[in-house]
């Protein structure tokens, strides 16, 4: 096959695949063959206002998301921001856009498209993806930024109680300090038992509870962990920025 | 690890009769660009619990979803069935804009991929109400139960099945 021949198909493949709907006055859905996992074809309009042409999708690529993935906490904001503007595309109230010019129209069609294709990825974000790297990030943090308070892992206090475990032990000033790692209900009524035990055991101690998502908890559950705590970390987030300088209060 | 199931267990994943465990909201709540409901379900002669969501976009009323999520126990969750509006195109049909409900795809599960590619157009229903009502009574939700947590369908469905 002649180089020239390849580039007539593709010209005419391209040509013949792409078509244009309109869907409401000045907005037009433009028919590509891009689509989701689910084979459903990627949401991309053409809006027209005034004098100026947008790429966006309409809130489509969030609402698709949603079905298997909420932007429910900021963390995940922070990540679909980061991807949007990192890929030279806006966000607006849910609406991912680009502005264009008639002669930039079709590159930022397919800068478009790479935009949609990275955000539906975040669905890989999803829990069973990110609970390692929850529990990953916090055991970073103590062994790098806490790590003179002398951190131990899976430490059991209690001789031959090992149901009852803390995720890390620390020692800020001679006293001991109780750190549990919470992902999800099953581990923040584990960790409310075994705070709950140590203090009835009388042993002297402070607990504190790093949540990864402390809303996403049940009223009861959450009711539970402030009771046992001493101390609670909201979410990762609030661990990372406060962490170092609350337990420097507690040394001094 | 992949899921081996056979059709007919897919089948009565979807269709078998389920409870309510949590509650809708009586109305859809408003999200950025889209309404969006949800709650939890459980088959009790399977001992499978589910989660269902509705989204319909506040720009285009005709693009909505309703699905069926098998929430499998120790393991990731999985869409087994959606209910979509006409809302464009698809891979696997020549139509655009039709009505049409997405499948888990077995033969892909079984190598663990999980999508719902097992597309197929239908005329079971047209707008996000009508889609609602045959999703929930499909799913094995019973009627009186429907009539009871989704009031607006009741009265969208006066001459429904």
């Amino acid at each position: 096959m002649l180089e020239n021949d390849i580039k007539n198909l593709l010209a005419k493949s391209f040509h013949d695949k792409f078509s244009l709907v309109k869907r409401r006055e000045n907005l037009y859905q433009l028919m590509v063959p891009l689509y989701h996992e689910d084979g459903d074809m990627i949401d991309i309009f053409i809006k027209l206002s005034g004098s100026s042409i947008f790429v966006c999708d309409c809130g489509m690529t969030l609402m698709h998301l949603s079905y298997a993935f909420d932007i429910n906490t900021k963390s995940r904001e922070k990540i679909l921001l980061e991807i949007i503007e990192d890929n030279g595309a806006q966000y607006e109230d849910g609406n991912i856009l680009i502005p264009t010019e008639p002669d930039m129209l079709f590159n930022n069609v397919m800068q478009f498209s790479q935009v949609i294709a990275k955000v539906s990825s975040m669905r890989m974000l999803r829990k069973s993806n990110i609970s390692s790297i929850f529990y990953e990030n916090v055991n970073e943090f103590i062994f790098s930024s806490l790590s003179k308070y002398n951190p131990q892992k899976k430490y059991v206090p209690i001789a031959g109680q090992d149901e009852h475990v803390v995720d890390y032990f620390l020692t800020v000033n001679g006293r001991p300090v109780y750190l549990f790692a919470i992902m999800g209900e099953e581990k923040a009524l584990i960790s409310t038992i075994a705070a709950m035990t140590f203090q009835r055991e009388k042993l002297p101690f402070m607990g504190i509870a790093i949540s990864d998502s402390f809303e996403k908890l049940t009223t009861k559950t959450k009711k539970r962990v402030i009771c046992a705590m001493d101390k609670l970390f909201y979410d990762y987030e609030d661990f990372e920025k406060q962490g170092m300088a609350y337990f420097e209060r507690l040394a001094s | 690890m992949g899921v081996n199931i056979s059709k007919e267990y897919l089948d009565a994943l979807i269709t078998s009769q389920k409870q309510f465990k949590t509650f809708p909201r009586r109305e859809m709540a408003s999200e950025r660009q889209f309404m969006r409901n949800e709650f939890e379900a459980y088959a009790p002669i399977l001992d499978e619990s589910f989660h269902v969501f509705m989204r319909q976009s506040i720009v285009f009323l005709e693009n909505y979803s309703i699905g069926l999520v098998w929430n499998r126990k120790n393991d990731k969750p999985v869409i087994l069935f959606r209910c979509n509006g006409p809302h464009g195109g698809n891979e696997n049909s020549s139509h655009r804009f039709v009505t049409h409900i997405h499948r888990l795809n077995l033969e892909e599960a079984a190598v663990n991929r999980f999508v719902e590619t097992d597309t197929k157009e239908t005329e079971e229903y047209t707008t996000f109400e009508d889609a609602a009502w045959f999703f929930l009574s499909y799913c094995g939700f019973r009627i009186e139960e429907i009539e009871k947590y989704f009031p607006f369908l009741r009265r969208m469905n006066l001459f429904g099945k």
